[in-house]
């Protein structure tokens, strides 16, 4: 028996859903401490018992409304694809919130399977969950289980077959809404039943729900369907709401929201939940915020976490990258010898071994960094970040959900804008997400560090994590500067509210960490294996052709011949065009055509910087390939410390990615954001980079 | 001892800065914003002011008329963080202040 059984993950942010994701698929979808990190659904597949599991990972939500992107996601996924079964994941140790959502999951009428994940917490602190009866209470099969350490797994698929296989009618589960709103629901759901106004798709219960909630998805579908009744829908649901705000003062949802938690606490009481004692993992997560977020303390605290992680990284990725520098430097010297002289050689050597070589060579450094940045997302620290940096951020009109677009960004250092730029999708006003979609990219990715560290190994040895704080810092000033900017003049609106869950603190898993580690540094990998090769081979044939004519190179000794071919050819051209502005920020030539070969990937420029300079140095090609490209540009009287940190900063600020351009694109639905972040940015950039030389070449 | 006692007590009660925290008119009425409430007190949501948006976003979160909750650091001028449901939430200053609690001891 061959067949597929569809199978959606549903739960709060942070329930640990993603752990069972990848708990069930054996996948690397990411996997953090932090509130709405699954920001689009992911899917993965098992086999069991010759049946075909098809699991979908839908972003976490607290209720089914159509408040932000990702809920909508998750209801769409559930109402329109018809899962069969809808496993909903709660932390058992905090049943009454997350039991929210699954009773909006029952009033849809969907088959669920409750996994009470976490119940291992829930023993340490002394509870003890009445499963039968609360499965009983509910009509749904329950699971307990640890998503962490995979227990109960098998017990939770066996129920999830059964469940799809022997469906039922999930549709009776109503829940009253007190006597006021129930009248008019009612009346309202007998119309709807009447009709078949979208009963196809919804039940009648909830149509009507909707309608009272103002829930704008539906009513445009309903519009569409028969604007007549839609209307007197909405009369009547305006009714209610009337009759709500003149008795108890408040809004539809808010009595909505009343009376589920009134069911639910109803449904936990007669000892479903035992108490015992209480010390347990909620109150060091007290204890531990009471330092971590304390006014003083906190932000001091931060930036010291900080400190730690750039020294830690730089620190221990010392040797190791070295090792892999020595490994590239002995594989050229192989290929010098092994292949003639030549086109072919050149290629190798000079574009493949050394574009290539620099940016595999950073890939110890890369990965300490995702570790570190894994660690603090897993503790659940991250978002306590968000919620100091919120006061500050709103002074540039950003959100505090705006740090984690800039963190996932690389606001450490060390990550990617284009998660960064999906992770936005947790922002709700649109101005707020588009200026933070738009400042996003300045923040400092793996792509943009292996050049720091070039840099900074070249020029300021001796101060590699303080010029990486700083670099780190700057970034945040301008992306929050730019930010302000924006909000002030393009992106006027008001603010929204800030509402983020402060996850307990919990002790990350070293499989989770590897995992994380790997998964980044797998796609740093693959993409110098590709892209960047790519890439690297394009802009080495840019750089060697055309060939000057003969009597160009006749004269010319052996020094002055690779340059003159290196300037003769289409990159040198351009390069050379583009020094026309340029000079004003000091960049020659070689820098022009690495920024451009870096608008592909920003790995790029470090592959090209290196290709240009073995084919521009003056010792000959042999002896070039030998030394590093560190060492050359040591060597090279045009770079000053001055010139290096205008080069950072240029690479910082200026134009995004290919990919990342691509990115914002679909996020904003049309190019005009992304050819505004292309020409801004650069502008922004070259705007900085020249008052930096400027001025610092007078002081 | 004696002193860390009391840098205990301090901790417990109140993040620093708060202590000069603007009291609200208790004469008016019991009610007053969360952005003004004190740390560590037991407080019932009353009323939010406030459109629909925030309301059911708050109500999805946990808070809405009628739910009791603990408010582990007040606000003054940055976002408060409150525990209800047993979940630690963080409110930014402008939703806070659209919050109206009632105190009802510790």
């Amino acid at each position: 028996m061959s067949q597929e059984l569809v199978v959606a993950l549903a739960g709060n942010p942070n329930c640990g859903k993603s752990t069972l994701f990848n708990e069930l698929t054996g996948g690397r979808q990411h996997v953090s401490n932090y509130p709405g990190i699954t920001v689009e659904r992911k899917e993965g597949f098992f086999n069991f018992n010759g049946l075909r599991l098809k699991i979908v990972d839908l972003p976490g939500t607290y209720s089914l409304t159509a408040y932000s992107l990702e809920e909508l996601v998750a209801r769409d996924f559930i109402v329109d694809e018809k899962p069969h079964v809808v496993v909903n994941i709660v932390d058992a140790t905090s049943l009454e919130r997350h039991l929210y959502l699954t009773v909006q999951l029952l009033e849809l009428g969907v088959p669920v399977v409750l996994a009470l994940n976490m119940m291992d917490m829930v023993e340490q602190r002394g509870m003890s969950i009445d499963k039968e009866k609360l499965s009983k209470r509910l009509g749904i099969p329950i699971v307990p289980m640890v998503a962490r350490s995979g227990k109960g797994k098998e017990e939770l698929i066996r129920t999830i077959i059964q469940t799809a296989q022997n469906p039922r009618n999930n549709n009776i589960f109503t829940i009253s809404y007190g006597p006021d709103v129930d009248h008019f629901l009612h009346e309202m759901e007998k119309l709807i039943d009447e009709k078949k106004f979208l009963t196809d798709k919804y039940p009648s219960r909830w149509i009507a729900l909707k309608y009272l909630e103002e829930d704008q998805q539906i009513m445009e579908k309903g519009d569409a369907v028969s604007k007549e009744f839609s209307d007197y829908l909405k009369s009547m649901a305006g009714k209610v709401a009337d009759h709500i705000s003149k008795t108890l003062e408040t809004y539809p949802e808010a009595v909505i929201a009343d009376y589920r938690y009134g069911f639910i606490t109803a449904l936990l009481k007669d000892g479903i939940i035992q108490r015992q004692s209480v010390p347990g993992g909620r109150e060091l997560t007290d204890v531990l915020d009471r330092i971590l977020t304390n006014r003083l303390l906190g932000p001091i605290i931060m930036i010291l976490i900080l400190y730690l992680v750039y020294t830690v990284t730089f620190t221990y990725s010392e040797l190791p990258v070295e090792w892999v520098n020595k490994l590239f430097e002995w594989l050229a010297k192989a290929v010098n010898k092994v292949l003639p002289e030549g086109p072919l050689q050149s290629l190798i050597v000079d574009g493949i071994i050394g574009g290539v070589g620099n940016v595999f060579s950073f890939v110890p450094l890369i990965m300490l960094m995702f570790f570190c940045i894994a660690v603090l997302e897993d503790t659940g620290y991250l978002a306590r970040v968000a919620y100091m940096l919120d006061r500050i951020f709103r002074v540039f009109g950003l959100h505090g959900n705006s740090v984690m677009a800039f963190i996932i960004g690389g606001g450490i250092a060390g990550g990617c804008a284009v998660p960064g730029v999906m992770a936005t999708r947790t922002l709700r006003s649109s101005k707020e997400r588009l200026a933070t979609i738009l400042t996003t990219p300045f923040m400092n990715c793996g792509a943009k560090l292996p050049v720091y560290a070039m840099i900074i190994a070249t020029f300021f040895e001796t101060q590699r994590a303080q010029i990486m704080v700083v670099l780190t810092l700057f970034s945040w000033l301008i992306a929050l500067v730019v930010a302000w900017i924006l909000r002030s003049t393009i992106l006027k609106g008001p603010p929204t509210p800030f509402l983020l869950e402060l996850p307990v603190y919990r002790l990350p898993t070293l499989k989770g960490l590897i995992i994380h580690t790997w998964e980044r540094t797998w796609q740093y990998i693959k993409k110098a294996g590709t892209i960047i090769v790519a890439i690297t081979v394009l802009l080495w044939a840019l750089m060697s052709y055309p060939k000057p004519p003969e009597e160009m190179i006749k004269n010319a000794g052996p020094e002055d011949k690779n340059r003159i071919e290196l300037e003769y050819s289409v990159a040198g051209r351009i390069g050379k065009g583009l020094t026309l502005v340029s000079h004003l920020c000091g960049f020659d030539w070689k820098i022009n055509v690495a920024l451009f070969g870096g608008f592909a990937a920003k790995e790029v420029i470090l592959s090209t910087l290196g290709t240009a300079y073995a084919l521009g140095s003056e010792d000959g090609n042999e002896e070039a390939a030998n030394t590093s490209l560190s060492q050359r540009i040591k060597d090279d009287p045009q770079w000053t410390p001055l010139l290096a940190w205008v080069f950072m900063i240029f690479i910082m600020i200026y134009a995004p990615c290919i990919a990342t351009l691509a990115v914002i694109a679909k996020e904003t639905g049309g190019v005009k954001w992304s050819l505004f972040a292309l020409v801004f940015n650069t502008l922004v950039a070259f705007t900085i980079a020249t008052i930096i030389y400027q001025v610092g070449r007078i002081i | 001892m004696k002193g860390f006692k009391e840098f205990w007590k301090f901790w417990k009660n109140d993040c620093p800065p708060c202590a000069k925290m603007p009291q609200f008119d208790p004469k008016q009425n019991n009610l007053k914003p969360l952005a003004m409430a004190e740390s560590g007190k037991r407080l019932k949501v009353c009323r939010v002011i406030g459109g629909r948006g925030v309301c059911a976003r708050l109500a999805h979160m946990g808070i809405y008329p009628g739910v009791e909750m603990e408010l582990l650091c007040g606000g003054c001028d940055s976002p408060c963080i409150v525990k209800v449901h047993n979940v630690t939430i963080s409110l930014g200053r402008g939703v806070s202040q659209k919050i109206m609690v009632e105190e009802i001891g510790r």
